[in-house]
């Protein structure tokens, strides 16, 4: 491959990298500060991706502007998921039992948002057509749809970043992911912050969700593969760690498209969980050992 | 030894009368029926033989399909590429299932693994296979295979009916056993398990193992039964999660409810399928989200509560 | 401070344990004797727990060795080393709540004894033996989620002894205790070492009930090890009760006259 290629590819894998970063940060909020995984993100990412289509498709709300609706809405509907399904589960006490159990109903929410979905609104490829016209850049053409949704993604992440670093609550949260207790302790209310990241981590899904319906098909079952690499790149760039995301999900966006183009296409899935597997046996076996924290 | 609550004679009486019934039951029946039961079966046995595992220690498995879907593979390619007869066929299927399951075993179990990550990570083993059969020329790809078509509807039948009576009456004597008392002991606390003397690595690959096997033997006759495979009828997500649907409502750790739990779901499946097709999908999703909430401890809790253990 | 004819049980030598930043147990020494009770004290944070997981196996020490009957143990995993007679039970007070008593007692029996492990009648024996010596017939089949937090310690105790240890490692058995429910206890940690023939080390904070059974006490600071010795030389030591009180307290206490420091006639 001649190095123009390589370039596209690239540039084409940060896009879709900083994406997956999004996603990503939704998740390693919630999974940092309440240590329980949800595996439904991909399915509220779905939902957004709908909400943003539908506006698109009977009001013709652009897009970017129909955020102002997805994120608000999925973020309430986070906090009534949370308060429905979680905190009757924390009753439970045990720490493991409460992942478990948590685990579990997570995977039934996912069966339902799907299949509701299906039942819904059909498995029919739905697409959104919005600002695909070219721009050249460098040696190639890149559409400008991509560049908006790299440009939102990396501005909401490096917000999040600098609310978690520079903001007390933001503090608050990052010492609640490294030590639960300790954060009580010191008069942090953890449940409220359990109760407001969580619905932050699907608001972030949903917005994640609009922008990648803009590049991708629209379909129920779409959220399961960005489940996926939300997850992996939740896992290398480190809890609650914003900025790991997004440079774990430029690689992973990257690494995709490049090894899609020796692999083929339908590899890609494989591809996030090759990666994970490298990752997590390396780590396990004592190398990487900063990143194993997370384990 | 101990905990025998219900396993009195009638109702041992009762089950050996329900296997007669079964057993004499394709010679009266329709093809519609034998199918129908055929289907039952093998959620009975994948449904059990993920309970020996998952139910047992509570570590939750969401990529189970895969050993399932490496039998249907391994059948098919030694049937239909390799000429072996169809019992070589089986026993291969059993056997790469049960390597594929040790190998992922050494690599999962050994290792201090949080559950959530433990479940992500066979989902995506499921998915990598998926991805390579559908990829690989010698797997036969996207199209996959076609499979000469069983001898009679009655061989399939009574092969699952006896892998389903192993699956059952294994689950039966691991209940019983001090081995499944060491598993549950794994789920509750496994620090701890591991101080009292339980060789909870070794315990945790054996029972995984066995866990997979089964599943190998049923996706090589069901591979057969349904004279064809391709990738995503061999790792289907949608089956892993069906299975795992069952065995939870039906109760992780019970011998006789991932059993029951089966029957219903595939009569579920069939009555509402035709009309509402992923209809009952959302009934499962909504159970299982409301059985978990009403008992974290799982179903055998709530069983105990109302039985008063 | 070797006693003539004492076998050792349990040798630690050198034993340094990090995690990240903090050192929680650096360059310890102990021995520990068949048949005594040792008392191990200190404040919190000293590294005492800490100690019982590295003997225990939960938790590898980065430097030093441990031994065991006279046989290095550190390449033994934690249920190998339950085998070859450690048990312990837990600061957090961990039986297996979903289990009865009764199974409790048979996951220690059948795993925890190595190729001794028992069944029918031995098992029925030695289950009804422990249980009786820590008054828990009645509730062998309750299970322990159910049981008080007094109930409940006394299960893993129980379940600790069906592994049939020679060691016995007690974390903090007796905190959350009512007088009363401390005399009985403290009765019963002194019948062990005798009906069970178990040697004991026992991290506690209640002084009265070691002073009353230990035969000899160590004292970890900061992961050091202090002193060790007789308890009641121990406890007068100046700096154990500095260690304890920080020097302040320990000024301050002089002064109201609650102690008689160390003035050896």
């Amino acid at each position: 491959m001649n190095f123009e290629l390589f370039l596209q590819l690239v540039v084409f894998g940060l896009v879709e990298g900083g994406l997956y970063a999004l996603v990503a940060s939704g998740l390693s909020l919630t999974y940092g500060v309440m240590k329980i995984l949800n595996i439904a993100h991909g399915e509220f990412l779905m939902v957004g991706a709908y909400v943003m289509f539908w506006l698109f498709t009977l009001a013709g709300v652009s897009p970017v502007a129909s955020l102002v609706v997805a994120a608000p809405l999925m973020f309430m509907l986070g906090l009534l998921i949370f308060k429905l399904v979680i905190v009757p589960l924390e009753r439970v006490g045990a720490s493991h039992l409460v992942e478990r159990s948590s685990l579990i109903a997570f995977f039934g929410i996912l069966i339902v948002f799907q299949n509701a979905a299906l039942v819904s609104w059909s498995a029919d490829y739905r697409v959104v057509s919005y600002l695909q016209n070219p721009i050249s850049f460098l040696f190639f053409n890149i559409s400008i749809n991509r560049l908006v949704v790299l440009g939102i993604s990396v501005a909401i992440i490096f917000a999040l970043d600098f609310f978690l670093r520079r903001t007390f609550s933001g503090k608050a949260i990052r010492a609640i992911t490294q030590d639960r207790e300790a954060g009580m302790l010191m008069t942090i209310n953890a449940d409220r912050l359990s109760f407001v990241c969580f619905g932050l981590g699907t608001c972030l899904a949903g917005i994640g969700g609009s922008l990648a319906g803009m590049l991708h098909v629209i379909t129920p079952t779409m959220g399961f593969p960005f489940l996926i690499k939300a997850f992996v790149v939740m896992i290398i760039g480190g809890l609650g760690n914003m900025r790991g995301c997004l440079y774990a999900g430029f690689l992973l966006g990257v690494l995709e498209f490049i090894g899609a183009y020796f692999v083929g296409e339908g590899y890609r899935s494989a591809i996030d969980y090759f990666i994970l597997v490298a990752f997590l046996l390396l780590v396990s076996h004592g190398y990487l050992g900063k990143f194993g924290r997370s384990l | 030894m101990k905990r025998s609550r219900m396993w009195k004679p009638q109702y041992l009486a009762l089950i050996i009368l329900l296997l007669a019934v079964l057993a004499f039951l394709p010679s009266f029946f329709s093809a519609y029926i034998v199918s129908f039961l055929i289907i039952t079966l093998m959620f009975i046995i994948m449904s059990c033989s993920w309970n020996i595992f998952c139910g047992f220690t509570g570590y939750i498995s969401l990529g189970h399909g895969m050993f399932f879907g490496a039998g249907a593979y391994a059948f098919t390619l030694a049937l239909v590429k390799g000429g072996l007869p169809y019992y070589y066929s089986i026993a291969l299927a059993a056997i790469v299932a049960g390597i594929l399951a040790f190998l992922i075993g050494l690599f999962l179990l050994t290792i201090r693994i949080r559950a959530a990550y433990f479940a992500m990570i066979t989902l995506g083993f499921n998915e990598i296979f998926q991805a390579i059969c559908a990829n690989s020329a010698a797997l036969g790809e996207s199209t996959g295979f076609t499979i000469p078509p069983v001898p009679h509807l009655h061989v399939p039948y009574y092969i699952l009916l006896g892998v389903a009576v192993v699956a059952v009456g294994g689950t039966y004597m691991l209940d019983r056993s001090h081995a499944g008392l060491a598993l549950k002991a794994i789920s509750q606390d496994e620090e701890v398990a591991d101080t009292m003397g339980i060789n909870v690595a070794r315990l945790k690959i054996i029972f995984f193992v066995l866990s997979g096997i089964l599943p190998g033997i049923v996706g090589g006759i069901m591979a057969w039964f349904w004279s064809y495979l391709d990738p995503y009828q061999g790792f289907n997500l949608v089956f892993s999660f069906q299975v795992v649907i069952i065995a939870i409502l039906g109760g992780m750790g019970t011998v006789f409810g991932p059993v029951i739990a089966s029957v219903f779901m595939t009569l579920l499946i069939e009555i509402l399928s035709t009309n509402l097709p992923h209809f009952y999908n959302i009934i499962f999703g909504v159970l299982v989200t409301i059985v978990i909430i009403i008992s974290p401890r799982g179903m055998n809790a709530l069983i105990g509560k109302i039985f008063h253990r | 401070m070797e006693e003539v004819g004492k076998k050792t049980l349990l040798e630690i030598k050198e034993v340094t344990k990090w995690f990240g930043g903090v050192n929680a147990l650096q360059g310890l020494n102990l021995q520990v004797y068949q048949d005594e009770i040792v008392g191990l004290i200190g404040p919190n944070g000293a590294g005492k727990t800490t100690l019982f997981n590295v003997i225990s196996g939960s938790f590898r020490q980065n430097l030093g060795e441990i031994s065991f009957g006279g046989q290095n143990i550190d390449k033994l995993k934690a249920f190998e080393r339950c085998r070859l007679g450690i048990a312990r039970t837990f600061q957090t007070v961990r039986p297996f709540l979903d289990f009865s008593v009764e199974e409790n007692l048979i996951i220690g029996a059948w795993y925890g004894r190595g190729k001794e492990r028992l069944s029918g009648r031995d098992l029925q024996e030695t289950t009804e033996k422990i249980l009786e010596t820590l008054g828990l017939q009645a509730k062998r089949h309750d299970l322990a989620k159910n049981l008080t937090l007094v109930e409940r310690k006394f299960v893993e105790v129980a379940r600790a002894l069906a592994t049939k240890p020679r060691l016995l490692l007690l974390d903090e058995v007796l905190s959350g205790l009512n007088p009363a429910e401390l005399e009985k206890a403290v009765q019963l940690i002194k019948n062990l070492s005798v009906s069970f023939g178990v040697t004991i080390i026992w991290i506690e904070h209640i002084m009265k009930a070691l002073l009353a059974v230990c035969d000899r006490f160590v004292v970890l600071n900061y992961g050091i090890k202090l002193t060790e010795g007789k308890p009641s030389e121990v406890v007068a030591d100046e700096r154990v009760i500095e260690a304890y009180l920080g020097r302040t307290g320990k000024k301050f206490a002089e002064r109201m006259g609650q102690l008689n420091l160390g003035r050896k006639e």
